[in-house]
């Protein structure tokens, strides 16, 4: 994978409709690299036969 | 009796003087509020204090009492709330300068729940921004003022902890309970989520936000989750219509029959202090000594519980804040703003790759309750006591452990898969400093911990010391 750094983050934000200040750039991408990395660990599993825990309930309450 | 004497008595104590009118409410107000005057200086525990009203309740239960009109246990007793919760006509602003002067118009459930069963609200207590954990309040620990008072309740804890509420409550998604009871040396109960509505209380993660209690003893907690749970009406959707039972009913001196788990691999790893992992240990062998079983377990996908919480934690929190960061981002603090931003950068499948993983961890953990018998698990709160607060690294965006993302460790597990846990004091480290340790339970199984960590009070008397103040005092 692609190494997050300053230039990417700038790039994403502005894909998600974001401005994030220059004073935030360093910081943000480390926490995106950091995030990435924890997915990563979920990825391997096998989850085809499990519901998430959040499953859409129709009935009018 | 003294003022400051009335100030420690517990709940259940207070609540015993008013109904033999030997204390009132207007009295123990007053005690309350003077010891505000003279605590909050040295510790910040408070965001904003309602004398006014505060006397007015305390007025009002007094003649209610007088009339043998008694509401519940809480009626008269002065508590505090999280300035995460609304209320209305008094500022909330939930630590930050993003809601400045921001006066609701209406209260929580929470709020308007004390205030049925009589309990007179003090004030309203410091927060982290949001409740985030990502800036250090003005607050300090009861114990040492140099030291971090946990978080994100912290002020909640720390005025329970000095005797400046007989209770509070406070809000927990990933330990913001149980975190600043433990380092304060109160109990701090994060119920199952639901038990408690969140209706009026600034959102994290409507899946993994909690409201619950903090108090000294057990009973009180008990005494008040049974106050404020449940919803506030069949359209209240912020609650489970579950039924409350009582939550003392339960409460004794033996634990026979009760079985315990713990699990040594992931909840006294390396970075557990030997301090904590002796303290806790010696709980363990005060629970056996009473009829408790102790059994080990090992529960391999705790593992996993961080990893799919965080990301469900930070989509949710950003979701909420979407707005506000794009409108008066600038007025957030820089290590909010920056976790707010990241929010936003999640994929939405490693969102829903989360849920699903919860759902592994919350079999995996029934499935050991269920062939174990266990009633209750059991682990040291967080890894460490407390440290000074120069020496505190609550930074959650790097790789690397901090003191924040080990007291996540410990503590997001009951968030993620939306059980009960209660955090209760087991002694002090050998630099006098607070330990806890907590006890997390079935969904809706509040009264097994009860019942184990009342059982351990009465065997035990951590709960009864308090905080020297003038000696911390002068520390600073």
């Amino acid at each position: 994978l692609q190494p997050v750094n300053g230039e990417l983050i700038k790039h994403v934000a502005v894909l998600a409709g974001l401005v994030v200040p220059d004073e935030d750039i360093d910081l943000l991408a480390g926490a995106v690299q950091n995030q990435i990395e924890a997915a990563e660990v979920l990825l391997v599993l096998e989850l085809d036969d499990i519901e998430p825990i959040v499953s859409f309930d129709p009935r009018w309450r | 009796m003294a003022m400051t004497d009335l100030c420690w008595l517990s709940i259940d104590e207070a609540s015993s003087l008013l109904r033999s009118g030997d204390t009132s409410s207007v009295e123990l107000t007053h005690a309350v509020l003077d010891r505000i005057d003279a605590t909050d200086p040295s510790v910040h525990a408070y965001a904003g204090v309602m004398r006014e009203t505060a006397i007015e309740s305390a007025e009002h239960a007094d003649a209610e009492l007088a009339a043998r009109s008694r509401r519940s246990a809480l009626h008269g007793i002065p508590v505090a709330v999280k300035d995460l919760c609304f209320t209305a006509g008094f500022p909330t602003e939930a630590g930050s300068r993003v809601l400045k002067g921001f006066i609701p118009s209406y209260n929580a459930v929470v709020v308007d729940k004390l205030c049925q069963a009589g309990a007179v609200i003090v004030g309203k207590t410091v927060t982290h921004e949001f409740a985030y954990g990502q800036d250090v309040p003005p607050t300090r620990n009861a114990w040492d003022q140099a030291c971090y008072p946990g978080g994100s309740s912290a002020g909640s804890a720390v005025a329970v902890a000095v005797g400046s509420a007989f209770g509070a409550i406070g809000t927990d998604t990933g330990g913001s309970i149980r975190v600043p009871a433990s380092v304060n040396g109160i109990v701090g109960l994060k119920p199952t989520h639901g038990r408690v509505s969140r209706h009026g209380v600034f959102p994290m993660s409507p899946t993994l936000d909690t409201v619950g209690p903090l108090t000294r003893t057990v009973k009180d907690c008990a005494l008040m989750l049974g106050a404020i749970a449940g919803p506030s009406g069949p359209h209240d959707l912020w609650a489970l219509n579950e039924p409350v039972p009582s939550y003392t009913a339960q409460l004794g001196r033996r634990l026979d029959g009760v079985t315990i788990g713990v699990d040594r691999r992931y909840f006294f790893y390396d970075a557990v202090s030997g301090d904590v992992r002796n303290r806790v240990d010696e709980a363990l062998a005060v629970l056996r000594s009473l009829g408790g079983a102790i059994v080990e377990v090992a529960i391999e996908e705790l593992d996993l519980s961080v990893s799919a919480g965080m990301s469900v934690l930070l989509g949710d929190t950003s979701e909420w804040h979407q707005r506000l960061l794009r409108y008066v981002g600038d007025a957030y603090v820089r290590e909010t703003r920056v976790m707010l931003e990241l929010g936003e950068l999640v994929p939405a499948t490693a969102y829903v790759r989360s849920q699903r993983v919860r759902r592994v961890v919350q079999q995996a953990l029934r499935r050991t309750f269920d062939e174990k018998g266990l009633d209750a698990l059991a682990a040291p709160t967080l890894p460490v006591t407390s440290m000074p607060v120069e020496q505190l690294s609550v930074d959650l965006t790097g790789g690397g452990e901090t003191a924040l993302s080990a007291f996540i460790h410990h503590c997001f597990l009951a968030n993620v898969v939306g059980i009960p846990s209660i955090s209760i004091p087991v002694g002090f480290s050998r630099a006098t400093l607070p330990i806890g340790m907590q006890l997390f339970g079935r969904p809706f199984g509040e009264p097994a911990l009860f019942r184990i960590g009342h059982a351990y009070q009465g065997e035990t008397e951590w709960h009864t010391q308090h905080p020297n103040l003038t000696a911390a005092s002068a520390l600073t």
